[in-house]
């Protein structure tokens, strides 16, 4: 799957008369693009945390400690992915000390794989709100979709499937915009983001801080 | 900020164990997308169409895109169907790759879905897609093994039904396989055309513009005929992700693959006024569907116009073949543009999986074991460090390099679902000289790798007259002493 660039009217593009026209893409962190997610092999727009969290109803840390396929209650050739988690942490919403969603499974190899859930996986999830048919899925597919992992001090860091890659684009701006302030701790972690795994606490300081601004749909 | 987390998963033992213990899926392999497992007719060989006959596919008769709640159309199903050929076309109409996709009108009927019907809601979708569990699908659906349909979702209210994110642009699945030939047999996909209503409120109703909206399906129709992701020009999205402020010539935007799994770094293709297949993917395509002697009318044969650069990438001791290392080989003449790459071990599985958790060992099944493996990719160890790249004729320049860490599950390039550091680095500077209709052997030994065994595992067995025991291999000289004559 891929994502394209969402908007391109955030890119300042100059052209430079020489034999090569260069468009000078400013501040890489505000670049939008399509990438290619896990469900299906499925294109997705670009988002950053900001956007994620405000779209999403639910947002918890927590272990997987169930992943079952069956079908779905109405659509019985819908095959869907049922994910439980025993919740941590709630970031967002009021999920209660265990949460299930379901996902919709398009692709054979997502059955097989059961979309990459396994029970005992250390994940934060971005959550929307379950349709009515009770489909979920994490926002921006898997943009909401963090792996915890511990590094040998201890510490937890998390990472989304493309890396956290945009995930901070425009991020301090949108916050200043909508009248919020970057937590302390997060400020080089959007100042100078890095690609890879990001730091769970700095990421949850964010996520409660925009959840805090923002209304629950 | 504090240092990379898990540098311990670099080390190639957390990667074993996660191999061991985790079933770790393995999406897409750099150049082709499947490739046979064993069971299958074509273990280690790529999974393509049977392009002997057209590829025929039928189109959804509604609208492409249509404004929310029922609004104008904002193009229709006529130029829904030429945007959607002319797409294809661009695969199709490569010079050297066998390739017919034809149009064959509208959707079949297939249960309660009308012939020639408009797929407006979750349950058509459903119902032309057919069960994906496969178990009693109807024979005219996708799963059924029936058509290859494509869909559009006009205003996006499918994606929604099926809970999908408002983020999701569209996707292509492959339905069924030919398990007799090992040929692809039936696929589909659909778009969301809400991305073309000309609304964007920037939270739930996005917009492309057509350029990045038909290069992303010109990405997933490359899916749809078996092709998998590439990685060349990486360090524009290296420069990105680090904050950096970054040029996309001309070049560095003609040379990143279509397949690439990030579009819109660069502008769209179209934009900037460049081909929209690169040469990675030109010669991919070709390679899967290589146009042979007789080459008909318009087109080249395959022999005629590429070589293959082939080899081994190994460790430092020369022997270890390592997998999941990116080689590209890049012309002498605009390195940055004519470039291709492969994946060593491409043809090789991401998880082979084990037996030993399984509660019978000796009899293992999916649901008593927890990593069966990975259906896909060949068991043969001679394929682990393998790699393949078609190439023009020309000189060329190699270069090794990682799998960008974030391109995982769904983004994967190469085998492995979840990439791994490359283990050493390659001598830079070597050339190789690639002729048409020829194969160019070149391994890779990288410089800089990891011992093969650490000092604990690099043991001898001393036996009888003693106690039978391990030693490590330092301690021997001491322990050959206190040895019995």
């Amino acid at each position: 799957m891929q994502t394209t660039p969402a908007q391109r009217s955030s890119l300042l593009r100059i052209r430079f008369a020489r034999p090569f026209h260069y468009f000078i893409l400013v501040a890489a962190a505000f670049f939008p693009f399509l990438s290619a997610s896990a469900q299906s092999s499925a294109l997705t727009a670009s988002r950053n945390l900001r956007q994620l969290v405000t779209e999403s109803h639910t947002v918890i840390q927590g272990s997987v400690t169930s992943v079952v396929v069956q079908p779905h209650a109405q659509w019985h050739n819908l095959m869907t992915v049922v994910v439980t988690l025993q919740v941590e942490d709630a970031l967002r919403g009021t999920p209660g000390s265990t949460y299930t969603f379901a996902q919709a499974v398009i692709d054979r190899r997502d059955l097989q794989q059961k979309m990459g859930y396994r029970a005992g996986q250390h994940l934060l999830l971005i959550l929307l709100k379950p349709n009515v048919y009770g489909l979920s899925s994490p926002a921006g597919m898997e943009q909401g979709r963090f792996t915890i992992s511990s590094a040998k001090d201890g510490k937890s860091f998390v990472a989304n499937s493309i890396g956290n890659a945009g995930l901070f684009r425009g991020l301090d701006a949108d916050l200043t915009s909508s009248g919020l302030r970057l937590p302390a701790a997060a400020q080089e972690l959007v100042a100078q983001p890095k690609p890879g795994p990001i730091p769970l606490d700095q990421l949850k300081s964010l996520i409660r801080t925009i959840s805090a601004g923002s209304t629950v749909p | 900020m504090n240092p990379p987390p898990h540098q311990f998963l670099r080390q190639a033992s957390a990667l074993v164990i996660a191999l061991l213990l985790f079933p770790l899926p393995a999406t897409f392999a750099g150049g082709p997308l499947y490739v046979g497992g064993p069971g299958t007719v074509i273990p280690g060989i790529p999974y393509v169409w049977d392009n002997s006959q057209p590829i025929i596919y039928r189109v959804d008769s509604g609208p492409l895109s249509q404004k929310p709640n029922g609004g104008p159309i904002v193009i229709d199903n006529a130029h829904g169907l030429t945007r959607v050929q002319n797409l294809f076309n661009s695969w199709s109409a490569l010079p050297t790759a066998k390739l017919t996709i034809t149009n064959a009108g509208g959707l079949l009927a297939v249960g309660s879905f009308p012939a020639n019907g408009d797929v407006k809601t979750a349950n058509d979708f459903l119902t032309v897609t057919g069960e994906v569990a496969g178990q009693n699908p109807d024979p005219n659906s996708c799963y059924g093994g029936g058509q290859n349909p494509i869909m559009f979702d006009s205003d996006g209210s499918i994606f929604d039904a099926l809970g999908l994110a408002p983020e999701v642009i569209g996707f292509a699945f492959v339905c069924t396989d030919n398990p007799a030939t090992g040929k692809l047999r039936t696929a589909g996909a659909i778009l969301n055309g809400r991305f073309q209503d000309g609304i964007n409120d920037n939270s739930y109703n996005f917009e492309l513009t057509s350029g990045q909206f038909d290069q992303a399906f010109t990405h997933e129709f490359g899916h749809f005929l078996g092709l998998g992701h590439s990685q060349i020009n990486v360090d524009i999205l290296l420069k990105a992700v680090n904050n950096q402020s970054f040029a996309c010539g001309p070049d560095d935007t003609a040379g990143m693959p279509i397949m690439f799994p990030i579009i819109g770094l660069c502008p769209a293709k179209v934009t900037a006024g460049v081909p929209i297949l690169a040469v990675d993917d030109a010669a991919w395509m070709s390679k899967l569907y290589p146009v042979v002697s007789p080459a008909p009318a318009g087109k080249t044969t395959f022999a005629s116009a590429y070589g293959s650069l082939s080899g081994t990438v190994y460790f430092s001791d020369g022997v270890t073949p390592a997998q999941d290392v990116n080689i590209i080989a890049r012309n002498t003449n605009n390195s940055r543009r004519n470039a291709v790459s492969a994946v060593s071990g491409y043809l090789f599985t991401g998880n082979p999986g084990q037996t030993t958790t399984c509660v019978n060992p000796a009899a293992p099944t999916a649901d008593t074991c927890s990593n069966p493996g990975d259906p896909f990719g060949s068991r043969d160890p001679a394929l682990l460090g393998h790699f393949e790249i078609p190439l023009p004729p020309g000189t060329y320049t190699l270069s090794a390099e990682s799998v960008y860490e974030g391109f995982t599950g769904g983004s994967s390039v190469g085998p492995l679902d979840i990439p791994i550091p490359a283990p050493g680095t390659m001598t830079s500077g070597s050339t190789v000289t690639v002729t048409a209709g020829a194969t160019t052997t070149f391994n890779i030994t990288l410089q800089g790798t990891q011992p093969r065994f650490d000092s604990f595992e690099s043991a001898v067995l001393l036996s009888s007259p003693v106690p039978v025991r391990w030693l490590r291999r330092e301690m021997l000289p001491e322990a050959e002493e206190r040895l019995p004559a």
